[in-house]
């Protein structure tokens, strides 16, 4: 079965068999990326919020601090009503990052279905192309722990870490005098 | 404080680290009154589960004292006592909504790692490696518990520390196996493996309506605590065989329903086990499912095999074609603790089970590395160690 293929059901229609299917593609409208864009493989996640919700909290980007890591300075750069927020930020190295968020509602009340593509910015052209595979692979990675803060996030208000708890390395050793 | 690290396989070791603090807003922190080391903690032990780190705190059978809570916790208090689940939920996600709390989405950071290697992986556990969040264990002195309001089970006063620990493991998980096991009143039940799990669901199945259970083991001080339950025992270093054995005790029809409390570190003298055994040494394999295959080949038609055994990886062997042309039911998979500690909770207090009866060494943290290897080795009848830790 094609991966990129979400069913969506129709508010007034019931039955499987009228299931709305709707490609990623048309999530992700192809006039609006270049083709390295095009290339990068979505990811996605079902958050147990409502469509609605979701939308307005992607749309404020006050809200990018809470789930992700390691980017900052993110600003909206294109939004369409309950289905597609287009974002850029730039990373702790520096590099330029643009991402998007599309969205649809999920089926029964499972909450909505969110895809992201991501990518490094620049011209991944100029880059071998085994390299630019491997910067493309990286953005898939990245794009799906977004997506498990995101989504983390949204439901419980936190993000799980393990960051400051103890251990018996070394660092976190006490040593007795 | 004082925290039972893992440094290596076969090597524990008591340390001296910093005290946990409030990482999440719905943290809570806890001072340990008294944890348990699980079968699973030798799997550890062992060196059977990837992605353990040298100086990560152990222990995922704790209860304590509440001493501190972040802004968000709402309904636990500083100064109850509560039981701790193994498994780390965070009570909001679709999979928590429906009371499958062990396959909570939201509380593993490592996530990616456990998606990799299972498409989806389940929720964090306490002290049980990095690809389940690498969380600290409750082998220690004090421990964070993230989400506590989900992941506590408050204890009226005056109970002892004894009586309820297992109620954040194995107690949850004999009785989710025998729930598994779809057991009708009447039904024959077998059991591989009458360690602590194997004992919980040898007394599950009894509450859910057993009429008979056989337990199978090599230990005699098991059998003997399986027998004093009112299970029939099989030993399976006597005999000519399990499966011949099994099926004339159940008129030739085998068991309604087979647990498999053992998981993959079976022992045995079967052909296929020391060919695992043989595989596993050679890094070959990640697991020895010798316990499973028998569960498998001796079940009746139509029948159920309930699996609590941990398993990590991939399974060589398994009579997979046994299991369709019998038809089998298979049901398995991390326990949703959280589900099941009130209800048997209750259970404990209307005095139909009192699971302390398990309990064969009490100690102290420092004498933890030995009693590891002593539980390890199957020394001294241990079945179930619990350490008093303050």
């Amino acid at each position: 079965m094609d991966q990129n293929l979400i069913y969506q059901k129709s508010r007034k229609t019931s039955p499987r068999s009228q299931a709305k299917p709707i490609m990623i593609a048309e999530i992700f409208p192809q006039d609006l990326f270049d083709h390295d864009f095009q290339k990068v493989r979505p990811q996605m996640t079902t958050i147990s919020k409502p469509i609605e919700d979701v939308y307005k909290f992607l749309t404020d980007s006050r809200h990018y601090s809470g789930f992700m890591k390691d980017i900052s300075h993110c600003q909206i750069t294109l939004q369409r009503t309950q289905e597609l927020v287009i974002w850029s930020g730039t990373t702790t190295d520096n590099i330029k990052v643009i991402g998007a968020f599309a969205m649809v509602k999920a089926q029964a009340k499972r909450g909505t279905i969110v895809a992201l593509k991501f990518k490094l910015d620049g011209s991944l052209e100029e880059i071998k192309d085994a390299v630019t595979k491997l910067m493309l692979k990286d953005s898939e990675s990245k794009a799906y722990i977004i997506l498990r803060r995101l989504k983390a996030f949204m439901e419980t208000g936190e993000v799980p870490t393990t960051e400051g708890q103890p251990s018996g390395r070394s660092e976190d050793l006490i040593t007795t005098h | 404080m004082k925290a039972l690290c893992w440094e290596g396989k076969h090597s524990i070791q008591v340390k001296n680290v910093k005290d946990p603090r409030i990482l999440n807003p719905h943290d809570a922190i806890i001072k340990v009154t008294t944890a348990a080391i699980c079968g699973s903690d030798l799997h550890l032990y062992d060196g059977y589960i990837p992605t353990m780190q040298k100086g990560d705190i152990m222990g995922h059978e704790t209860m304590g004292e509440v001493v501190e809570v972040g802004p968000m916790v709402s309904t636990v208090k500083v100064g109850d006592k509560i039981v701790i689940p193994f498994d780390i939920a965070c009570g909001h996600c679709s999979h928590c909504s429906d009371d499958e709390y062990s396959f909570c989405e939201n509380t593993n950071p490592n996530a990616v790692i456990a998606d990799t290697m299972y498409a989806h992986g389940g929720s964090a556990l306490f002290g049980y490696s990095h690809i389940y969040g690498g969380y600290a264990g409750g082998q220690a002195e004090f421990i964070r518990v993230p989400f506590v309001d989900t992941n506590s089970l408050v204890i009226p006063a005056g109970i002892p520390d004894e009586k309820v620990l297992f109620l954040s493991d194995i107690f949850p998980t004999g009785y989710m196996a025998a729930e598994n096991a779809n057991i009708k009143r009447g039904d024959t039940v077998a059991i591989w493996g009458a360690g602590p799990v194997g004992q919980m669901a040898i007394r599950s199945a009894f509450m859910l309506g057993a009429e008979r259970v056989i337990s199978i083991d090599h230990y005699e001080g098991r059998l003997k605590m399986a027998r004093d339950a009112g299970a029939e025992t099989i030993n399976f270093d006597e005999g000519d065989g399990i499966l011949d054995e099994i099926n004339y005790r159940t008129g030739g029809i085998g068991p309604d329903s087979c647990i498999d409390a053992v998981g993959l570190e079976a022992h045995g003298h079967t052909v296929t086990a020391l060919l695992d055994r043989v595989k596993a040494a050679t890094f070959m394999a990640t697991d020895r499912p010798d316990a499973l295959r028998q569960a498998i080949q001796s079940c009746r038609k139509g029948g159920t095999v309930s699996i609590p055994g941990v398993y990590g990886g991939l399974l060589d062997k398994v009579p997979f074609g046994a299991a369709f042309g019998k038809g089998l039911t298979f049901k398995m998979g991390q326990t949703h603790t959280q589900k099941y500690m009130k209800p048997l909770l209750d259970r404990i207090l209307n005095e139909e089970i009192d699971p302390s009866f398990v309990i064969t060494h009490k100690i102290k943290i420092d004498q933890s590395p030995e009693a590891y290897k002593t539980f390890n080795d199957k020394k001294d009848d241990c079945i179930k160690v619990i350490i008093d830790m303050h």
